[in-house]
């Protein structure tokens, strides 16, 4: 039989007691293990970014990370981003500027920009490019997708006071 | 002799006797009153009153679209497939503006797999969400099922007051006699609608008048978006039924080939394996988690008979093949559209200009890789289906085939796409039918997901095509005759042989955008080329083809619209003022060119960057893009700086969505004219994943712009318009930079250096 490793998920806050394959992305144990379904995998390779998730605040493929690697640190998915009925600011920007379509690659595109905008609060247009060029939309042209990180870095930096520089 | 078979085709229907049609309407969109009020029910299908009646018992059917609780609730069926395009509330928006009900009223749901009236008459009234069709071809009707239910309503208003009709008005969700001051809501009237007495109706349908509109055309917020942003949509990949397992399938290389010996010992050896499966053109792994099924599919070893021609099948070889018979005038190609006389292409008196162009082969890459989920039960008798489908009746009815079982005891879970593009219409349904069999052996629910290897691998190319192009220029200026080939293989040919032969053997995908007439055979918004034959000469590959987003009027708009301007630099003319004079019965087309003129200030002179423009009246929606370049020596790169975009779409139903129809399919379309590219050796696809197959990223993404002109026209199709036009716009912009024409799409670096080398 499989031998198994039993240990401690702690994704968006939430313990979960998984017993996993050492092989066994984390992105598959978030999906089938926990049933959170909302990351989404595209490539299997890390190359399209839908199944970007945080862990302990970095943005991370999550097709490429196994999922013992994350004992003991704080997994972020789409499902632990809006405060009961109440979306996350990023969710809520990219509902305000319709910045998805099929809305395969959004969860990825909501945990990207919600790590590198809090590691760099106030990006300039040119970083908020390159930061969107990590992950790929088939569907939207990256335009509302560009104008929600806009929306929401003007509210964030209207609430934290800090500077835009752009 | 030459007969036209323009875009505008006539069809007959296919698959005649799969479902017994109902009588429930006389035709589509067409019906009369006597619908109505005793009883309500048994209206729509039996799928459809079941559907319902799962959900909410008291539900009255007033029609097959429209259906409504005492509680006030009013469900609207939507009957295409929600793949981003937005079309889950866009279609429920044209039926609520006639209904006149409060848009929070409304929930939505899915139609049934099958039914004529879910069914998209251009398609055989099947429901086919493909080819920029969805809001053309079912506004009409969908306006009037609205229409007619908010009249039954009335109708049993007037019975319940014992007051005429026409003293009654709506406003949303309610009916109101003035004269009494009474109201009543539209739940309390389907509380006793369907008891009183049948209404005879007959009387024509009066639809609101356009400026009293409250949903068309204000951009109701997209009812997908709230579970797209939370994470809660489900896709297919998503539905977890209990017991479930999982397959990896290594699928046969080419189409055809079956296997020819299978060594499966390593496989069964990893932990996990439930079994390994073999079928004559596949062998499935089932594991009790996905990793483990691929861990063990990669220890497989099987090899594969060999299908006659494939093993050595070549995609530059076969392009070259392809361009040897555009350009073979002896070899007559099959006459598409046909006018006037081109004989003055041999006139010696005239100037002949002739150009080829090419473009090779390209694949879906939406985003969701493809994947299914089957539940076979009762002995191998009824399955339950998780799937994303473009053409639920195709799915339905290949997993009864496959099941041998009937299709009323297929049972579709209708997913929402992670995009489609075209892939997930194929009637195999390759990527659901694994699942299926699979199921039925193991005896437990089982989810099929491919890599995206597997996707690419198994890719259904949009087909690669040479053009020859040749006209004829009089002494003044005019294009006296015009001769367009186009050499390909026709996409649904041999995987969609039931379509193909509806729409009468001929090469249907391949020429849409080349001919030169509206969709009802007038000029319409065309080029005025009156002496015109534009010919599709067959080729067979053998390879795996289907129709891609912009299918054949992505490379027909990049020939033509590379020719127009080639022939306006041959004639000193501005490449805007040159497409304004063939436009020059087209009130639309002019306005359509003027205003992304316009839009792009079109005559101002630019620093090391250059504009191009191309024009479309694909599926009659005008549309023209002109593109800002710049290109840069050193990395050979193509940089597109904008995009401006002008279209007229007719009736706009979600504005906004139009206008991310647009701008997302710009994108898609420089894709094309950049970086999208499939090459075949030895008959296998070269290409493994988005490394080597590039989709465009934001960094590479230009702004676009985009003005949307109204009018009073029925709304046409948008969905692909951005991607017919952008490759065009680039080429026409580079031949502006640099004075060389790019010819063969897509332009990678050492294309551009070859044409700039020459």
């Amino acid at each position: 039989m499989s031998d198994k490793i039993p240990f401690t998920l702690n994704v968006n806050s939430r313990e979960y007691q998984v017993s996993v394959e050492a092989r066994q992305t984390l992105a598959d144990v978030i999906r089938e293990e926990c049933g959170l379904t909302g990351t989404r995998v595209g490539c299997e390779h890390g190359v399209c970014g839908s199944c970007t998730i945080i862990v302990d605040g970095a943005p991370v493929r999550a097709c490429l990370m196994f999922a013992v690697q994350a004992e003991g640190k704080e997994v972020r998915t789409i499902e632990g981003m809006a405060d009961g009925e109440e979306l996350h600011s990023v969710q809520r920007a990219f509902s305000d500027n319709h910045g998805l379509q099929c809305g395969f690659c959004t969860p990825g595109f909501i945990m990207l920009i919600t790590a590198a905008l809090e590691q760099n609060p106030a990006p300039t247009d040119e970083e908020i490019r390159e930061m969107l060029s990590a992950n790929l939309c088939r569907c939207t042209g990256y335009q509302n997708i560009f104008n929600a990180v806009k929306q929401y870095v003007g509210e964030s930096t209207e609430t934290t006071g800090a500077h835009k520089n752009d | 002799m030459h007969r036209d078979n323009g875009d505008g085709f006539k069809i007959r229907p296919p698959h005649a006797g799969m479902i017994s049609r109902r009588q429930f309407l006389q035709r589509a969109g067409g019906l009369t009153f006597c619908l109505a009020l005793a009883p309500l029910i048994g209206y729509g299908t039996a799928e459809a009153d079941e559907l319902i009646s799962t959900r909410d018992k008291r539900a009255i059917q007033f029609n097959a679209y429209v259906h409504i609780s005492p509680d006030g609730t009013v469900t609207i069926i939507n009957p295409a497939a929600e793949m981003g395009q937005g079309v889950m509330t866009a279609l429920p928006v044209i039926v609520a503006e006639e209904l006149d009900v409060e848009w929070d009223d409304v929930r939505i749901e899915s139609s049934p797999p099958f039914g004529e009236v879910y069914g998209d008459p251009a398609f055989f009234n099947r429901i086919f969400t493909t080819s920029s069709r969805t809001i053309t071809n079912y506004y009409e009707r969908l306006r009037r099922f609205g229409r007619e239910a908010r009249q039954v309503l009335l109708e049993n208003a007037a019975e319940e007051w014992r007051v005429p009709v026409a003293e009654l008005r709506t406003t949303p969700s309610l009916v109101i006699h003035d004269k009494t001051g009474r109201s009543i809501s539209y739940g309390e009237i389907a509380a006793f609608a369907g008891t009183g007495a049948a209404f005879d109706g007959g009387e024509p349908i009066t639809f609101k008048a356009p400026e009293t509109y409250r949903l068309v055309g204000k951009n109701i917020p997209r009812r997908d978006l709230p579970g797209k942003v939370s994470g809660s949509a489900e896709y297919s990949m998503d539905a977890r039924p209990g017991g479930l397992v999982y397959a990896a399938v290594s699928r046969a290389p080419v189409e055809g080939a079956t296997v020819r010996a299978l060594d499966e010992h390593d496989a069964r050896s990893i932990s996990g394996v439930i079994d390994v499966i073999q079928r004559p053109e596949s062998v499935a792994v089932v594991a009790t988690s996905y990793p483990a099924a691929l861990k063990a599919r990669d220890r497989l070893e099987i090899s594969w008979h060999e299908v006659e021609g494939m093993s050595d099948f070549d995609s530059g070889d076969a392009l070259q093949q392809h361009r040897a018979a555009a350009l073979d005038l002896s070899r007559s190609g099959f006459p598409w559209d046909t006018q006037g006389d081109i004989s003055s292409l041999a006139d010696n008196a005239t100037q002949v200009y002739a150009a080829e162009y090419r473009t090779d082969y390209v694949y879906h890459a939406q985003m969701e890789p493809l994947n299914a989920v089957v539940s076979v039960t009762d002995a191998g008798k009824k399955a339950e289906v998780w799937a994303g489908t473009q053409a639920p009746a195709n799915t339905v009815e290949a997993v009864a085939r496959i099941l041998d079982i009937p299709v009323h005891d297929v049972k579709l879970n209708r997913s929402l796409l992670g995009g489609g593009l075209g892939r997930r219409t194929v009637p195999s349904m390759d990527f659901v039918v694994d699942a299926a069999w699979l199921s039925r052996v193991l005896r437990r629910p089982v989810k099929v997901v491919w890599t995206r290897e597997d996707d690419l691998r198994s890719g259904h190319l949009k087909p690669m095509t040479a053009h020859y192009l040749r006209a004829a220029v009089d002494t003044r200026g005019n294009i006296s005759a015009w001769q367009h080939r186009v050499a390909s293989d026709e996409s649904i040919k041999m995987l969609d042989r039931p379509s193909y032969e509806a729409f009468g053997k001929v090469p249907v995908t391949s020429m849409l955008g080349a001919s030169h007439h509206a969709m009802d055979r007038t000029l319409g918004d065309a080029y005025d080329l009156p002496n015109r034959l534009v010919e599709h000469v067959a080729m067979d590959t053998g390879v795996r083809l289907y129709p891609v987003r912009g299918v054949g009027a992505t490379p027909n708009n990049l020939a033509i619209e590379s020719f127009i301007d080639e022939l306006a630099v041959q004639q000193n003319a501005d490449p805007v003022e040159y497409r304004l004079r063939l436009l020059h019965k087209s009130a639309r087309g002019r306005r359509i060119i003027e205003t992304v003129a316009g839009m792009a200030h079109w005559t101002r002179e630019r620093h090391e960057r250059a504009l191009g423009i191309a024009y479309t009246h694909y599926v009659d929606t005008v549309a023209a893009a002109v593109a800002e370049i710049s290109f840069d020596q050193k990395q050979e790169k193509i940089t597109v700086h904008s995009v401006w975009l002008a279209a007229d779409v007719g009736l706009a139903i979600q504005p906004d969505n139009v206008r991310a129809q647009l701008e997302g399919g710009i994108v898609h379309g420089l894709g094309y004219a950049l970086s999208e590219r499939i090459t075949i050796k030895n008959g296998l696809i070269q290409q493994r994943n988005f490394h080597d197959y590039s989709v465009m990223r934001m960094a590479d993404a230009p702004a676009v712009h985009t003005e949307l002109l109204h009018s009073d026209r029925a709304p046409t199709g948008v969905g692909e318009t951005g991607s017919i036009l952008a490759p065009a716009a680039v080429a026409n912009a580079f031949a502006a930079l640099t004075g060389r024409r790019l010819r063969h799409l897509p332009f990678t670096p050492d294309r551009i250096r070859e044409v700039l080398m020459t």
